[in-house]
């Protein structure tokens, strides 16, 4: 079970975590175990109550892991069905038995009294997902969709994306639960939030990977990474990410508190802009090196460009953040 | 460190706003032009910093039997320099902050005793002289020369440039050499800038006010009290004093929201189509990127003030914020002239009164990023210091 998130040292406890587990692929149970499927889930209802702080620190792990677990889309999933009349599923999902995902498209609602939902979602995840909730860029409406219902799951293959598995749903007039309500619009921006931390964590190891390169390859008789020219661009990618990672914070205490939750799209303005132009910078900072598959920076790179549309657009971020502040 | 609660937080911010509306000087005070600039303002200028001393929103953080607050917090400060800046009225002088962070560091009781007081009164606006013709940015490179009197005093002579308000302030903290070696021949005096042998030349800056002097000092004679700290111990000093500056970003970033709010108002003013221009996807998406730019400059600022307070700031954390707040303020500022510029129309009163500010800042924003430490100076330091990467021919 993830601790109330208090104080700095507890967070710094979670990202150790979170680190050691992503230096494998865990299973759902393990991570059912550490209590991540439940981050976002109240404690009446087996969770940990609303904790985007710490599933920040997660997911920025995640990113610098290159970890190709989707336990967000997981947790994010569980939070919406304690949201739902089919909350008696949540159990299976908190304890890594049932695997589920959250994912956001086109959708649209057919005849009622019984509900029936067509759409296109796209999403990242290990395993198809026996449950999915299926909801749109802003969350003002959702659906819970059943594996046995008509549902066409597709692997998709060339992908830009090297570290993630991509599958994509059709949705045909599906049987669904719908969910509504603003909790599912906390849940959509939260995604979209750790989309952006994880994005941060990508950026790191990019950072560390070319700053260590240039660290140990030497010319003109010194170490290519003790010219100031080089020296002023590592420090720019190094006031980039300080700067990323106390914005995605910042914002991640917002929307804790379930206030102002502008500040994410805020964090996604900012890194849809800067985080792969910086990472184009880090391959190109790698000189050869950086161009070749085996550098691992290209894989932050892609890594960084899907996670900029894998909720929202960043048009879709801008214009929300304009009409926060008044400026449409 | 005293943790002040929400509330102690609430009740301070009141009572500056309350300063603020009972005291305000009659000008609302503009980027870049905050040196007085006849008699009249100057006198209003000093009784507005004598009443906030009065009322602990300046100095409050000194001892308290220097007359600083019992219990003052330095989220105090932040928030009195957010509340200054959304009032637009005339900020702290940064001079006079680091001359008293300096004399109660190094001070000897009898420099306290005689200048703090004057600090708190204005009577004594104080200036720095560090900066030469050829030592700028590489300060250790200081030539003015203190040499000894037959009476144990010095003679300071040389000249000093960039020295913000010395035309009217009336003490200078000098850093002159007294020894060959680079560093530890260095020494910090207090010159009072009325003594013989000192002589003023405004500079006129890019943006047409006088801020900053030339400085000449001739045969200016000292006694030995004037050193602050030890002889040779001037490098110190001056590091003390700048690392405080840099800190000082602090409630500044609020400064980047007011920059925005006047961007967005001359967007909204411009028409494009016959639209305003926020309207337009183009401006708005540069207005956003800017926004949320600025976000994260105030993220880090704000995160770096609370870790500061719990004793776990980063390394050269005050240089990143110093990067992030001058480099965002330019360019939010350049983004608005540009736009007032290119898009030129018959703007409404507040619309020209918000291009005028944007105007005032954007020619301004070179002194942040050049003074106290320039940007290049600032990725120097945090190359070395927070990256730990080795200098050129060297190793880590």
């Amino acid at each position: 079970m993830v601790a109330r998130v208090t104080d700095a040292e507890t967070l710094a406890m979670v990202r150790q975590t979170a680190r050691d587990v992503f230096t494998d692929v865990p299973t759902a149970r393990q991570l059912a175990d550490l209590g991540w499927f439940g981050l976002f889930t109240p404690e009446h209802l087996g969770g940990s109550g609303w904790r985007p702080i710490a599933a920040c620190v997660i997911a920025e792990e995640a990113g610098e892991a290159y970890s190709p677990v989707s336990w967000a889309q997981s947790a994010l999933a569980a939070g919406a069905l304690g949201l739902s009349a089919t909350s008696v599923l949540l159990d299976g999902v908190l304890s890594g038995e049932t695997t589920a995902s959250f994912c956001t498209g086109r959708i649209s609602f057919g005849a009622v009294p019984t509900p029936r939902v067509s759409g296109f979602f796209p999403f990242s995840a290990g395993l198809p997902a026996q449950l999915m909730v299926v909801t749109d860029e802003e969350g003002s409406v959702g659906a819970v969709v059943h594996e046995d219902e008509k549902v066409a799951l597709d692997e998709q293959s060339g992908c830009l994306d090297t570290t993630r598995r991509f599958h994509a749903l059709r949705l045909n007039d599906a049987d669904a639960a719908p969910i509504d309500g603003s909790p599912l619009a906390w849940l959509t921006t939260t995604a979209q939030l750790l989309s952006c931390a994880d994005t941060v964590g990508a950026l790191r190891r990019a950072i560390v990977a070319v700053t260590n390169h240039l660290l140990e390859r030497q010319a003109f008789g010194s170490s290519l990474a003790s010219f100031q020219v080089i020296q002023h661009r590592l420090v720019d990618l190094e006031v980039l990410h300080a700067s990323a990672q106390a914005l995605v914070q910042r914002a991640a205490v917002a929307i804790e508190g379930r206030h102002n939750a502008s500040l994410v799209d805020a964090a996604h303005v900012f890194l849809s802009s800067r985080a792969v132009p910086a990472l184009e910078d880090c391959v190109q900072l790698a000189g050869g090196m950086g161009f070749t598959w085996e550098f691992p920076v290209h894989h932050a790179l892609r890594r960084a460009l899907t996670n900029s549309s894998s909720t929202r657009t960043p048009r879709a971020s801008s214009n929300r953040l304009a009409l926060s502040r008044g400026w449409s | 460190m005293t943790y002040p609660t929400e509330e102690d937080l609430e009740v301070y911010r009141r009572h500056v706003r309350r300063v603020i509306a009972g005291h305000r000087p009659t000008e609302e005070s503009r980027e870049g032009h905050r040196a007085p600039d006849n008699a009249e303002s100057e006198k209003q200028l000093r009784s507005w910093y004598r009443v906030l001393y009065d009322e602990g929103i300046l100095g409050g953080g000194w001892p308290t039997e220097r007359g600083g607050t019992a219990g003052h917090s330095p989220h105090f400060d932040v928030i009195a320099t957010e509340e200054l800046i959304r009032s637009r009225v005339p900020r702290p002088i940064d001079q006079v902050q680091l001359a008293s962070h300096v004399l109660l560091t190094f001070g000897t009781p009898a420099q306290k005793d005689h200048y703090l007081p004057r600090i708190r009164s204005v009577e004594h606006v104080w200036c720095q002289l560090f900066s030469e013709p050829g030592a700028g940015s590489d300060l250790a490179g200081v030539r003015c020369a203190a040499l000894p009197t037959a009476d144990g005093g010095f003679a300071l002579n040389g000249q000093k440039t960039w020295s913000t308000d010395a035309h009217w302030a009336d003490m200078g903290l000098a850093l002159a050499r007294t020894g060959p070696d680079r560093h530890g021949g260095l020494t910090a005096f207090l010159v009072p800038m009325r003594a013989p042998g000192v002589t003023v030349r405004p500079i006129l800056t890019m943006g047409g006010a006088y801020e900053f002097n030339e400085v000449f000092l001739d045969d200016v004679l000292v006694d030995a009290t004037a050193v602050l700290g030890e002889v040779g111990g001037g490098w110190k000093v001056a590091m003390a004093g700048l690392e405080a500056e840099r800190f000082g970003v602090g409630g500044n970033v609020v400064l980047l929201e007011l920059l925005l709010d006047d961007a967005a108002t001359v967007a909204a003013a411009v028409e494009l189509n016959g639209r305003p221009g926020t309207e337009d996807p183009r401006i708005r998406s540069q207005l956003t990127e800017l926004a949320a730019q600025a976000e994260a400059a105030i993220a880090f600022v704000g995160g770096h003030i609370a870790r500061e307070s719990e004793g776990r700031a980063g390394t050269s954390d005050g240089a990143v914020g110093k990067i992030l707040y001058s480099e965002t303020y330019n360019r939010i500022a350049r983004f608005g002239v540009g736009l007032a510029s290119d898009y030129s129309t018959d703007h409404s009163a507040a619309a020209a009164l918000a291009a005028g500010r944007l105007r005032d800042a954007w020619l301004w924003s070179r002194a942040l990023t050049i003074s106290g430490g320039s940007s290049e100076i600032m990725r120097n330091i945090i190359a070395r210091h927070r990256l730990h990467l080795p200098s050129q021919g060297g190793s880590r």
